[in-house]
């Protein structure tokens, strides 16, 4: 059985312009030890999917479908039972960490709250535990780190604490949205390696979300690709690179340099926006951009596919 | 710390000097002088009198006479209570101002501070439609109407508590005039808090907490609470001005025997000391509150620690 | 979802005027405002009772709708329904005029500091610090008892006394603009300062000092009331909503309207300006609420 199955979640929101639907449809399963990254522009649902499954919506937002994690349902759980699981047995790093850390408790006294609550450790214990932790990450001077406060830290420093924060109870479910975004290139490496050591040695699931298909290709073993608030294309990360099969991915590899490739000038850019929430096409949401889009994907919505080890949701893609 | 707190003692004491300086001559520039009302007063009882209070002398004299005399802590006569000296006065009616704003200080940052919580959390529902209509109603009625109202219906109508008057200072007097003053500031700290609850529950540092499985209440006390305190304490300090002006009215309707009728006594008399010794002994209050609310802010949000 | 909502291209300004609209309290705010000028500047002039008309054979009357005293009369028999609208005129030209005056130095106080920074902004930030030592109403006190029972000379005292925090919000934003790039071209041009200050900084900051200009004036309402309720403000034979109450209060157990009538209309519109200072603030600032 899967450590984490996820089917049909939909995620919508209610405004005053009437509901937003910004996931829709998404299902996808994760063994232990794998690396799935879900990659797709700002918009697309990647966090909120996340963010609805383990119930951290805003108070407009509502979840539907099914997430089994560990063969337990998470949607509709009960608040008390989401608490023992988030932070314990699935953890999650968010990408802004500058805003993420309270600014007036000091970083071990955050760090520690989490063995205090999920293992009921002493606060010495649970600050001894979480500067063992910052030892791991490599950040310099840990003791220190402990006793300042948020504002007092480097982003790159953040971002760490951020990290500790989430691996302290040894999570199966490692849950990463954009966590090397704001960071130079070798707190980047760190982070990566330190994520590859966790699933490698650890068992540990992680999802990694990102617009970086760079940092996709370092880490993940699969690869699922959003667009419109649903998935377009999922396939293993080796095949994906070789052969991207929806218009949408292909145009995301187009835009992205590669060393392979000889630079004649400029990049290209997919033309034109993503669809607003409130206005999608009926058909495909990626028509409208798609240079390969007929009138029929207009109207028709492609539903995804099984073509060999990969799915896509395209009418154009050959079975 | 300590230095911190000193200095900016050491900067109050300019400031201080700057506001008698400027509040004493700006009281002598008023037309008419504390004998004027008196019409039928003999000349020479006039100049008499007004050489006992050292009135007869330039304003530059007399300024140099009362700072040597508040040198040594002398606020010199009043005009308008003939036989007492302005110490006096103040000694007698600071106890009840004080009883009187500290009270309903502490009653509107305890009531104002938890419906504003408990709109927050009800966001958008009934208790939160409730709570700040009675918020936006407290705001919108000044205390110079809830006083009078308060007193028909539970002085008047069901005889409960006394009309006014302090009586032998039991609680029994000052009940009604600390709601009639708390009122307004019950109102504006719910707001308040609601709208720096809503704010910071919104929070990215919040999303995070709960994200590493913190339980609600936790999620409230550890991560929110202090956060939301913040503006809050902006409010408070200068919300003790708010204290002091509000029980100049609240103590003129129940006849309270506070410093805030004495003001209001003084300057429609041009009783001079006195109005110098209240609006000295105001701003210094004030200076000290608002160093209080900057100590509380540093220890609330530690970014604005002084270094 | 209608054609218009994803081709017409909103502009910021457009946008704040929509979500104003949007605000349900806002706009019946705005309207209840709107009513209320509209009949402080009719009745007067329109009502068959006049402003002094007393007649002690009258005096006291409850409110009736056959008179024409539809708020009753006051201990003096005279209507109050006249009166109220009068004093409407009073207290909200003070409200107006005091918050004008506030806005005039606190926006060219607080513009001038914040542009020229260093020794300018100390010493004029430090001025604001001592007078925020102290209390308002008292220095308002002492300035109506300085300059006399003038009712023009109240505004001006309330106004001068009101700016400080006014001063605080330019001079904050100020700041904040002072090195964005459009100011350093328009340096770069040799545009002179105060022209600088007027065609650049000050339409950049004026959306908070609008909102807060909104909060202001019932504010200064309710400061001209406080005046005027202690026996400081308004004089007869002129007339406020403080005055009234005043009035009225000592009578509240016999002919309650007295107290009731003026008190209503001030806490109507405190309640209409806080909504339209709130949907304001709303509107042009969505995210921070």
């Amino acid at each position: 059985m899967a450590m984490l199955e996820i089917s049909n979640l939909g995620v919508s929101f209610r405004t005053p312009r009437g509901t937003l639907h910004a996931v829709k449809d998404v299902s996808f399963s994760l063994e232990p030890g794998r690396c799935l990254g879900i990659v797709g522009e700002s918009g697309s649902g990647k966090s909120q999917t996340m963010l609805g499954m383990l119930g951290l919506l805003p108070q407009n937002g509502t979840v539907t479908g099914s997430a089994l994690f560990e063969g337990e349902e998470l949607i509709g759980a009960p608040r008390r039972r989401l608490d023992e699981l988030r932070g314990a047995r699935m953890s999650l790093v968010f990408q802004d960490s500058i805003t993420g850390l309270t600014p007036h408790m000091r970083i071990g006294d955050q760090l520690a709250e989490v063995l205090q609550v999920h293992k009921g450790f002493s606060r010495k214990q649970a600050l001894a535990e979480s500067l063992a932790m910052l030892e791991v990450l490599r950040l310099s001077e840990p003791e220190r780190r402990l006793r300042q406060y948020p504002h007092e830290l480097s982003g790159g420093m953040r971002q760490r604490v951020m990290i500790a924060m989430a691996l302290l109870c040894k999570p199966s479910l490692l849950i990463a949205d954009e966590p090397t975004t704001a960071l130079d290139v070798t707190v980047q490496a760190t982070i990566l390696s330190t994520l590859g050591k966790l699933k490698d040695h650890a068992g540990t699931a992680i999802i990694l979300i990102t617009h970086d298909l760079s940092v996709v290709a370092g880490v993940c073993d699969e690869v699922a690709v959003m667009y419109g608030g649903r998935i377009v294309e999922h396939a293993p990360v080796d095949e994906l690179f070789a052969a991207p099969a929806h218009p949408y991915t292909k145009g995301l590899f187009m835009c992205t340099p590669r060393i392979d490739m000889p630079t004649g000038g400029m990049l290209p850019a997919i033309p034109g926006v993503p669809p607003p929430l409130n206005a999608m096409p009926p058909g495909c949401a990626f028509s409208p951009r798609c240079p390969e889009a007929d009138a029929r994907c207009e109207q028709v919505r492609p539903e995804a596919r099984r073509i060999g080890n990969r799915l896509a949701a395209c009418l154009k893609v050959p079975a | 710390m300590g230095g911190y707190i000193l200095k900016r003692l050491l900067i109050g004491v300019p400031t201080l000097f700057i506001i008698i300086t400027a509040s004493f001559f700006l009281m002598r520039s008023a037309p008419g002088g504390p004998f004027d009302a008196e019409v039928d007063l003999d000349p020479a009882v006039k100049a008499n009198l007004e050489a006992t209070y050292g009135l007869d002398l330039p304003v530059s004299g007399q300024y140099v006479r009362f700072l040597g005399a508040l040198s040594h802590f002398d606020f010199g006569p009043s005009t308008t209570y003939p036989d007492r000296s302005v110490g006096e006065l103040i000694s007698d009616g600071l106890p009840v101002t004080l009883r009187l704003g500290l009270t309903a200080k502490a009653l509107a940052a305890a009531l104002g501070m938890t419906a504003g919580i408990v709109a927050a959390r009800n966001r958008n529902g009934p208790i939160d439609a409730a709570v700040m209509g009675a918020a936006s109603l407290g705001i919108a009625l000044p205390n110079f109407v809830v006083a009078p109202a308060l007193t028909l219906v539970f002085g008047v109508y069901l005889h409960l508590l006394p009309v006014a008057g302090w009586g032998d200072g039991s609680a029994r007097y000052w009940i009604l005039p600390v709601i009639a003053l708390a009122l307004p500031q019950i109102a504006a700290i719910a707001r308040i808090m609601r709208g720096a609850m809503l704010e910071i529950l919104s929070a990215d540092y919040v999303r995070t907490a709960r994200a590493k499985g913190m339980p609600e209440n936790r999620v409230l006390w550890r991560h929110v609470m202090r956060a939301a305190f913040l503006p809050v304490m902006t409010y408070l300090g200068p919300a003790a001005a708010a204290v002091v002006t509000g029980s100049v009215i609240v103590e003129q309707l129940f006849g309270l025997p506070g410093i805030g009728r004495f003001f209001v006594q003084g300057a429609m008399n041009r009783d001079y000391s006195l109005v110098m010794g209240i609006v000295i002994l105001y701003a210094t209050v004030l200076i000290l509150l608002n160093l209080l609310v900057d100590i509380a802010y540093g220890w609330l949000d530690p970014r604005a620690r002084v270094k | 979802m209608s054609a218009s909502s994803q081709t017409v291209p909103f502009t910021a300004r457009r946008q704040a005027l929509a979500r104003f609209a949007a605000n349900r309290s806002a706009v019946v705010g705005l309207g209840l405002l709107a009513l209320i000028a509209l009949l402080a500047i009719l009745i007067p002039i329109l009502w068959p009772h006049g402003l002094e008309e007393a007649g002690l054979e009258h005096a006291s009357q409850p409110p009736s709708l056959t008179d024409f005293h539809w708020f009753g009369t006051d201990a003096n028999g005279r209507d109050l329904f006249v009166r109220v609208f009068y004093g409407a005129r009073i207290s909200l030209a003070i409200g107006l005029i005091a918050t004008a005056i506030a806005l005039a130095i606190g926006v060219v106080w607080g513009a001038v500091a914040g542009w020229f920074g260093g020794l300018t902004d100390l010493l004029m930030m430090r001025f604001v610090d001592v007078l925020y030592a102290v209390p308002l109403l008292f220095l308002v006190i002492v300035l109506v008892t300085v300059l006399g029972n003038n009712v023009f000379l109240i505004f001006a005292a309330i106004g001068a006394v009101e700016w400080l925090t006014m001063a605080r919000i330019v001079r904050g934003q100020t700041i904040a603009i002072r090195n964005r790039e459009y100011i350093d071209s328009a340096r770069a041009v040799d545009l002179p300062t105060p022209r600088i200050l007027s065609r650049y900084v000050i339409p950049n900051v004026i959306g908070p000092v609008i909102v807060y200009s909104t909060l202001l004036i019932p504010v200064n309402i309710i400061v001209e009331s406080s005046l005027s309720f202690l026996g400081l403000g308004v004089q007869e034979p002129l007339t406020s909503w403080g005055l009234l109450i005043n009035q009225g209060a000592p009578q509240l157990d016999s002919a309650p309207w007295i107290l009731a009538a003026p008190a209503t209309l001030l806490a109507i519109t405190m309640l209409a300006f806080n909504a339209v200072g709130d949907g304001l603030r709303d509107a042009l600032d969505p995210q921070g609420r």
